[in-house]
């Protein structure tokens, strides 16, 4: 009975501990380049992996291994940027509904149901493409496409836990509001959007990288993987190296922060399918 | 008498709902237009650039006029809607062509490209989600799972080269460039199709596993009833709900979601049609695929609502009560 | 039918020798393989294929209509009165003879009286007559190049005058906007543009809007039965897409292939690469009217870090003949060694010489700074294979010597340059569309002109692009235009790279298209797969 919780707090741990090292290593990563990311010498285009060049060099004469690393917090960094502010913007307008209620809450809820109503990746493509092309308004795209599942999540825990008895028992004591929100509704309602944040890491990495291969994302010279691979494609049979690399970095990096998002609904989310599944059983027992 | 008592609530239900949608849609033209303002560069300076003509303050002043754009924000906004409305969607500012007669060619090469690798998806997800649901923890289990984590953390670019490095150019099995044949199809679909699937074989087991967790499942296997029988009268019944849910996702996810596979593919869809848009910053055409979008989108979304009313007694009742 | 398998065999001799892959840059140029579509062609009707050709820029039709007469052109439907040969020389097509009158104003054309449209109506005086009037009542390019005054037609035989002496009426002639087509037809019944009625090989049967035309063979083409069954020309918008789908056989010849893949196709023997010179030249505009590049020293030391060799070699794979002169060497005027002002690849040089003149990094930041102020440069270009790794090679050269530059790449970048919003821009210029250096020494050099967007002006050039423009010698012609890019590039008012080569693979056993020196010859009635 013990068994599978223990198994997925034990594989948390260590996710956990990986995607930390990870994200630890890839800020450090710009000092490990061997070379610098956007030096081009073309004498030396196209080398296939050596002593001077690890990975190659691409079309430029610049060193994959050092692009990609110097790609690594841009591609990383911008993917949790996305999920923060898309949590952030989300849960406050969330919180704003499920506790005022009212006028608030209808107001903001059809705000957020209009842009529900675009599709995917539709909004992000209209903010993309009438903003124009960069990092930082691709990164506005995602978190304005992003922001409403949170805001609905969000307002749905609040609904709930603002008539649990400890909320009534708060605003009896006097409580400010902003206390109680802080204090007792936050902390509560927080867990599901956890969930739904870690799970969707992987999911914005590869929007990301998407947008960029797209010609949406950040411009050269600026190292990204989307767009390195994007770059290369042409040369992807001569010479493999040029986007062999960048997709691997962008493959590996998702399937850790999927398992990671998989492994913290595992232990953060009551609804999850084993457990039911455990407490059916544990039922049959008597 | 019991027909009356569901369809009257139903019919309420669907006014309130068409009602909602209204203001939903009004919102997304709204938003979609003004877009366009929050832009930093000048739309009549970028129509300018865009035809090559230099921009000078006369010109720009004139043709402001001229387009009405001199006029309050709002003004602006209702004359477009008035015309959209009317199906007068705008013309390109690259050809002159109409955006409504450029989106009408499109359309049905998303939709087909949709169609497809949505069935695929769910020819694919659901029997392997079911098998390794019943399977859990077995070798299959893992395994397909472990394929559907790999097919998920793609991104459907990165299997279009794959699929094209392997099926198109080693095996020479299939055409590079995409075609109205079922053989031009099956990279794009599939291109689509292997990330969604890595996504929902998860979530058809969590599903089907949620299911077969029911008392009822029990109760049905002690009674003497067949599992496989069990699993397919009630467990995938009621799992269905799970399943148009999931389509509607996809669907979802695919609209707009197709652009770089068009791309690569060179198949001439909305994504295609809307990359060439954004490159020549051709806003009415932008404009004009985004509205037409969330339409289609919030449409199918609100049949998707409808048939959960139809199908699940539960939601049923308690329209009934309400 | 013995004749001509062995004027195929000839053919197919002349090919394999020029067009095989590694052609060097002298041999290219040399392609002895008529650039005309007056060849008679060969195709028998009992077994011909159907050939498909994937373009990277699908064209519209209507010759009149911008630069749409390079499809009309390319794909065979329609023909201009004279065409280019492989020196650039103007050569007759659908004329027999031609005359000059005393006075320099008038040329007298007979036309063959052989020709007819595709609709079956013959092409007569009356008909170029008014296929030409509807150009230059449509197109203000061909307005401003061609300066009629009036033409009269009469039989098979037209007389054009021009409001001044007009050197290049010729030339001018075999510009793809001067494709004769039957004007009358264009009654609005079909749309024009897709649909033209011209006089080439090759009818449009179906047109779909940048996805594909389907062309049939003329059955009474003046220059024979067209050698294929039908020809499909696909769009592929996509250059790596394109290589693909020609690797895989989908496609029987593919044009606008990225440079990267010249080695690919090269080293495969189930291809053939044809390469060619032509006179599309890669240069950078200078904006003179902002504050750094105003500086002449300035523009010398820019110009001393661009390393032409690499770009040519690395950049385009090859494919980029490392130049000082905006025409190719093979022209008169084209004459490398005669410019002699140009500075030579030396950023050591180019670092020296900008510390020399108060360009110092005063702040220590890598990047240097003039009396204070940072030395920054925009850099533009627009997406033409080779640019923008050109660009932004170059951007990675300026730095090196401690200049700062930002890179855009924009989808038009006319109206960019037209505002004056850049320092430098890379631009793919064809300097010799029709044979003559003058047009493009005029729009590019000729003070407040329509393509100079740097503003630079010099008295000494504008005299001498006048004399340019009333003289008929030749050599003379070479010679002003020579001079006038010797002051330019001293001034360093522009900075010329690198001419292409162009190349165009197809299957092996695809006959009748190769890629040409000029780039609007592909499909002729020789055109087929066997």
């Amino acid at each position: 009975m013990k068994g599978p919780v223990y198994d997925a707090r034990i594989r948390y741990t260590f996710l956990l501990v990986l995607t930390l090292a990870f994200l630890f290593l890839s800020i450090l990563a710009p000092l490990f380049m061997p070379n610098d990311p956007n030096h081009a010498s073309l004498s030396d285009a196209k080398q296939a992996p050596s002593a001077v060049y690890p990975w190659g060099t691409d079309w430029l004469g610049r060193c994959v291994l050092s692009r990609v690393l110097a790609g690594a917090p841009v591609s990383i960094f911008s993917a949790l940027v996305i999920v923060g502010l898309t949590l952030m913007v989300g849960s406050a307008v969330g919180i704003a509904c499920g506790y005022w209620g009212g006028k608030v809450d209808s107001i903001l809820m059809r705000i957020v149901d209009i842009f529900l109503a675009f599709p995917g990746m539709v909004l992000a493509l209209a903010v993309a493409g009438m903003l124009g092309k960069g990092l930082n308004n691709a990164v506005l795209a995602l978190v304005a496409t992003g922001w409403p599942t949170y805001a609905r999540l969000m307002r749905g825990q609040v609904l709930t836990l603002k008539e649990e008895n400890f909320v009534h028992a708060a605003k009896l004591n006097g409580q400010t509001t902003v206390s109680i929100l802080f204090l007792h509704i936050l902390p509560n309602a927080l867990r599901p959007v956890v969930v739904t944040a870690s799970l969707s890491i992987g999911g914005t990495i590869l929007s990301l990288a998407g947008l960029s291969f797209l010609g949406l994302g950040p411009q050269p010279p600026l190292a990204e993987w989307g767009s390195m691979l994007a770059d290369g494609r042409g040369l992807m049979q001569q010479h493999p190296w040029i986007v062999l690399y960048p997709g691997l970095a962008i493959l590996m990096t998702s399937i850790l922060f999927n398992l990671l998002g998989d492994s913290v609904r595992d232990v953060l989310d009551p609804h999850d399918s084993r457990n039911l599944f455990q407490k059916v059983k544990r039922k049959r027992i008597p | 008498m019991n027909r009356r008592i569901w369809q009257e609530p139903i019919l309420r239900y669907i006014a309130r709902r068409l009602g909602s949608l209204v203001v939903v849609l009004l919102g997304v033209t709204f938003l979609t237009y003004g877009l366009m303002y929050l832009s930093p560069s000048d739309p009549v300076e970028m129509l300018l650039q865009a035809q090559g003509i230099p921009v000078s303050e006369n010109v720009v002043l004139a043709l402001k006029e001229k387009a009405g754009l001199d006029r309050p924000f709002l003004v602006q906004y209702a004359s477009w809607l008035g015309n959209f409305c009317r199906g007068d969607m705008g013309q390109s500012l690259i050809d002159g062509q109409p955006a409504a007669e450029a989106l009408q060619a499109a359309l049905p090469k998303t939709l087909l490209l949709t169609l497809t690798s949505v069935l695929v998806t769910i020819v694919l997800s659901v029997p392997l989600g079911i098998l390794t649901a019943v399977r859990q923890n077995r070798f299959s289990d893992y395994f397909i799972r472990l394929l559907s984590f790999l097919g998920h953390s793609m991104p459907s670019f990165f299997v279009s080269l794959l699929l094209l490095y392997v099926f198109a150019l080693k095996l020479r099995w299939l055409p590079v460039l995409a075609s109205d044949t079922a053989r031009g199809l099956i990279l794009p679909t599939l291109a689509l199709a292997i990330p969604m699937t890595g996504k929902y074989i998860r979530q058809v087991r969590a599903a089907i596993l949620e299911q077969l967790g029911q008392s009822y499942v029990d109760g049905a296997i002690s009674r003497g009833i067949k599992p496989g029988a069990v699993l397919v009268r009630d467990v995938l019944r009621n799992a269905l709900m799970t399943l148009i849910t999931l389509m509607s996702l996809s669907v979802g996810s695919l609209l707009g979601g197709t652009a770089a596979v068009e791309m690569i593919f060179v198949w001439r869809g909305m994504g295609f049609l809307v990359m060439d848009a954004i490159r020549m910053r051709d806003y009415p055409m932008i404009q004009a695929f985004v509205v037409w979008m969330a339409l289609i989108y919030v449409l199918i979304n609100f049949l998707v609502d409808l048939s959960y009313h139809l199908l699940d007694p539960r939601v049923r009742q308690s329209l009934e009560v309400n | 039918m013995k004749k001509s398998k062995l004027t195929i065999f000839a053919m197919l001799l002349a090919l394999s020798l020029l067009v095989s892959c590694g052609i060097t840059q002298k041999q290219a140029t040399d392609l002895s393989v008529p650039v005309t579509n007056a060849a008679p062609s060969t195709g028998n009707p009992e077994t011909r294929q159907d050939f498909v050709f994937g373009v990277y820029n699908f064209s519209k039709l209507d010759p009149a209509d911008s630069y749409n007469g390079w499809g009309t052109i390319r794909y065979g439907v329609g023909e201009t009165l004279f065409n280019l040969n492989e020196h650039l020389e103007v050569v007759p097509v659908l004329v027999t003879e031609f005359m000059l009158s005393e006075d320099n104003l008038t040329w007298t054309l007979q036309l063959r009286d052989d020709v007819t449209f595709h609709n079956g109506k013959p092409m007569d005086g009356w008909a170029v007559k008014a296929s030409l009037e509807r150009l230059v009542a449509k197109n203000e390019r061909a307005a401003a190049d061609l300066k009629l005054a009036a033409i009269t037609a009469d039989g098979f035989s037209v007389a054009i005058s021009t409001t001044q002496p007009n050197p290049t009426l010729l030339n001018s002639l075999c510009d793809p906007y001067a494709c004769i087509i039957d004007a009358a037809a264009d009654d609005g019944s079909v749309d024009f543009n897709l649909y033209p009625v011209g006089t080439g090989p090759y009818v449009v049967k179906s047109y779909v809007e940048d996805v594909s035309a389907t062309l049939e063979p003329c059955a009474d083409y003046w220059g024979g039965t067209p050698a294929s069954k039908s020809v499909t020309v696909k769009a592929i918008s996509d250059v790596d897409t394109l290589a693909l789908a020609m690797q895989n056989g989908e496609i029987d010849a593919a044009y606008g292939l990225s440079y990267d893949t010249l080695n690919l196709f090269g080293n495969d023997e189930q291809f053939t690469v044809s390469q060619a010179a032509t006179t599309r030249v890669y240069m950078l505009f200078f904006n003179l009217e902002h504050e750094f590049m105003a500086d002449e020293t300035f523009r010398r030391a820019v110009c001393m870090a661009v390393d032409k060799d690499s770009y040519g070699s690395v950049l385009l794979n090859g494919a980029g003949t490392p130049t000082q002169s905006a025409f190719p060497a093979a022209l008169s005027y084209g004459d490398d060694s005669k410019m002699t002002d140009v500075p030579d690849y030396d950023p050591e040089g180019a670092r020296i010489l900008l510390a020399g003149n108060g360009y110092k990094d005063t702040d220590g930041d890598g990047f240097l700074e003039k009396d204070g102020k940072k030395v920054t440069l925009r850099l533009v270009t627009y997406g033409r294979t080779g640019l923008p790794q050109t660009t932004q090679a170059l951007q990675s050269a300026l730095q090196d010597i401690g200049i700062a530059a930002t890179y855009e790449q924009f989808e038009s970048i006319d109206a960019v340059l037209a505002a004056g919003d850049f320092d430098i821009c890379a631009y793919a210029y064809v300097t010799t569309p029709t044979g003559d250096p003058l047009s493009f020494l005029s729009f590019t050099t000729g003070t407040g002109n329509g393509a100079n967007y740097g503003r630079y002006s010099n008295p000494q050039v504008d005299q001498l692009l006048h004399e340019l423009s009333l003289e008929f010698d030749r050599d003379k012609r070479a010679a002003r235009a020579t001079e006038i890019q010797q002051i330019v590039t001293g001034d360093c008012a522009y900075s010329y790279l690198f001419h292409l080569n162009m190349f165009m693979v197809t299957k092996k056993g695809v006959r009748g298209i190769q890629q040409s020196p000029v780039d609007y010859y592909q499909i002729t009635a020789r055109t087929a797969r066997e």
